[in-house]
């Protein structure tokens, strides 16, 4: 399988702060991937996913998406790369259908792509009719729905999503984690990132434990129960983070 | 007790720190009107100084002067030989803005002709924006009617009346209004010339204050929430370039307060008509007049109305100021951490369009200024869109070149601001916290 995603050490520190925030961080995601990076908050999970999604520029280091340097070549990062950004919105004054002809609208030009961007999302989020109202009555899991839908229409190559069902209720939550394995197993890669063990545990292939804006540990769900002779991921984390060891 | 509570509780939520600064900039912004308005009121209306310039310079109206002198008027006298033709020169010649002309012949044509002779009530207009202009010219119209009664006074008392001679007596002395613009002059009072280029041109003040009110909220709100929803983020990881989103934000905000500003304008026409009983600006001037003149004449005589090279010039400044406008309020937007900060950061914009809007409004001259408050009024930039008015009027073209070019860089480097706040980190990790002091914002790891 090919290199989706290549991360190489990086960092960043912001502004008058006396520690990185993302502290070398390396580490690669395939094709068909769905790697997580979980961490407790502050831990460096939204700034690493914002550098690679070109949002933040990092101090140090670099990532490559599908070839394409965030450093040197971010319009190119865009064009394969989408983003969910953790609690997002959308806009309110436009329905469900406008939204995803708009958002189809940035990354195509042309008529019948958007149309089958707008298709594949139709089919994805599950919201029938409720596309056709505006974005102002739904429910924060038709919301989180509609955006997941939009975030993977256009094919990216890597699809980055920031907890991708916070705040949601049991039923909605399961609905998105299946799709986003549904969609990994047609060869989509994802980086995710949440605080969910039980999520990461069920949904991902690859997990990253970051902390204090170091990746400590890096491997499936079952390599790292084995690995620290825990029962689930939650007894990994916790021994991970209190030994802090770097492999 | 649960009441209090709740009104506790209320009252910290309303009362807080933007409150506080708000209110204390409106009271300070009132108080400082309030002054200028004074002394654009008693310069106006109570004072009693008056140049006369008196070319007849005989006994007659030495005595006539002097008697002035004694009802209360502060006379600056000018002694001259000839009437000069050239009314605007000899004013500037003897640095003064108002004056009464008598003319070389007074005396002899109501004492030998015995026929009504004319004096020249002289006034320089200064703006065709101020509503302290439409004031100005009191003192000169107070003086010329005391000179009209002290002259009627004189024939009777010294020269005795015959019954068919008193209809010459008690109107002897014609009062001709001469208004100054600059070097032109017209025959009509600067009461009448004002009334209706102030009908005219608050119209463009009005539209001007509106259009930058309008866009900087709409723009400072549309940036401040999508970031606040974090629609921006998903914004700016499509391929599609930064400048394009600034653009488009940019283009809709100007247009949509176009129409905005043009809707109120339609809405602030109807209102004044209702003041002026619908009648046109030149009605209401020539009815100011008074005195046959027509007003129409005299605003062209002072190159007072816009031709199309002027409407060209207002228009491009007014669209150097809406992009001004809008490039500040992209960086306030993009400092906003909240709903609340976004109230708060509009408020630069509200004292920069208000401040010289009501400056200009109440005719304060960057010539009566104070070197320091000049300085200050001129470095906000919208100050130069205000004036450019009068600037074009009076045929000032160096003042209104020199205020564009600081417009233009001040434009460019509020533009290059903005540019770099989103097209780097900044747009992420800057914001204004108005519980604390400014920082910088770390966001959510």
């Amino acid at each position: 399988m090919s290199t989706v995603l290549e991360v190489k050490e990086l960092s960043k520190k912001y502004p008058k702060a006396e520690k990185f925030a993302a502290d070398k961080v390396s580490f690669s995601v395939d094709e068909g991937d769905i790697f997580a990076l979980i961490g407790s908050n502050g831990a460096g999970k939204t700034t690493t996913i914002r550098m690679i999604a070109t949002l933040l520029s990092p101090t140090s280091g670099d990532a490559v998406v599908d070839g394409n340097s965030i450093l040197t070549a971010p319009a190119k990062v865009r064009e394969c790369i989408t983003y969910l950004p953790d609690e997002a919105g959308a806009y309110k004054t436009m329905t469900g259908y406008d939204y995803l002809k708009f958002m189809g609208g940035l990354f195509s030009d042309d008529a019948e792509t958007i149309k089958k961007y707008i298709a594949k999302a139709e089919a994805i989020c599950g919201l029938g009719d409720r596309l056709k109202d505006k974005i102002g009555s739904y429910s924060r899991g038709m919301i989180r729905k509609l955006l997941l839908a939009r975030a993977v229409m256009t094919s990216p190559k890597l699809a980055i999503l920031d907890e991708p069902t916070s705040g949601l209720d049991v039923i909605n939550a399961l609905e998105i984690r299946n799709m986003i394995k549904s969609l990994a197993s047609q060869g989509m890669s994802f980086l995710i990132s949440s605080h969910n063990m039980l999520e990461i545990e069920y949904v991902s292939t690859k997990i990253g434990i970051i902390s204090g804006g170091k990746l400590l540990v890096t491997g499936s769900a079952n390599e790292l129960k084995e690995r620290y002779n825990a029962e689930n991921l939650e007894e990994v984390f916790e021994r991970v983070v209190k030994s802090n060891e770097v492999l | 007790m649960k009441f209090f509570n709740l009104l506790k509780k209320e009252i910290s939520e309303l009362f807080t720190k933007q409150t506080i600064v708000s209110m204390v900039f409106t009271v300070a912004l009132l108080i400082a009107m309030g002054q200028l308005v004074n002394s654009s009121m008693q310069k106006a209306i109570f004072s009693t100084d008056i140049t006369i310039i008196d070319c007849d310079n005989t006994e007659f109206t030495g005595e006539i002067i002097s008697k002035l002198s004694e009802n209360g008027f502060n006379v600056n006298l000018v002694p001259s030989d000839t009437a000069s033709d050239n009314i605007s020169s000899e004013m500037k010649k003897i640095g003064a803005d108002e004056a009464i002309i008598i003319p070389q012949g007074f005396t002899d044509t109501i004492l030998k002709d015995k026929k009504p002779a004319a004096i020249k009530s002289v006034c320089t207009m200064k703006s065709t924006t101020s509503v302290s202009s439409t004031m100005s010219g009191a003192a000169v119209a107070d003086a010329s009617s005391a000179i009209t009664k002290l002259v009627k006074e004189k024939l009777y008392a010294d020269f005795g009346v015959l019954p068919e001679e008193s209809e010459f007596a008690n109107s002897a002395v014609e009062i001709e209004s001469v208004t100054i613009a600059g070097d032109r002059t017209a025959n009509a009072s600067v009461e009448a010339i004002s009334s209706v280029t102030m009908m005219r041109n608050m119209i463009v003040l009005m539209m001007i204050f509106i259009l930058v009110l309008f866009a900087s909220q709409m723009i400072i709100t549309a940036i401040a929430t999508e970031k606040i929803d974090k629609t921006l983020e998903t914004l700016l990881s499509t391929p599609v370039s930064r400048m394009t989103i600034i653009l488009s934000k940019m283009t809709a905000a100007a247009l949509v307060s176009i129409i905005n500003a043009v809707a109120y304008m339609i809405g602030f026409s109807g209102y004044m008509s209702g003041f002026s009983a619908g009648m046109s600006a030149e009605e209401v001037g020539n009815m100011v007049s008074s005195g046959g003149v027509d007003i129409t004449e005299a605003i062209e005589a002072l190159n007072f109305g816009f031709n199309a090279v002027d409407f060209v010039l207002i228009g491009l400044q007014m669209f150097v100021t809406i992009l001004i406008a809008l490039s500040i309020s992209i960086i306030l937007g993009a400092l906003a951490k909240d709903a609340k900060s976004t109230q708060t950061l509009i408020m630069p914009i509200m004292i920069a369009i208000m401040l010289p809007f009501i400056i200009t409004l109440l005719g304060g001259s960057p010539d009566e200024m104070s070197m320091p408050v000049n300085i200050l009024i001129s470095a906000i930039p919208f100050t130069h869109t205000f004036r450019a008015i009068d600037y074009i009027a009076f045929g000032n073209m160096t003042a209104y070149w020199l205020g564009l070019a600081y417009q233009i860089v001040f434009l460019a480097v509020c533009m290059a601001l903005a540019v770099r706040i989103f097209t780097t980190d900044k747009i992420f990790t800057v914001s204004l916290n108005f519980s604390r002091k400014k920082q910088a914002h770390t966001p959510e790891n």
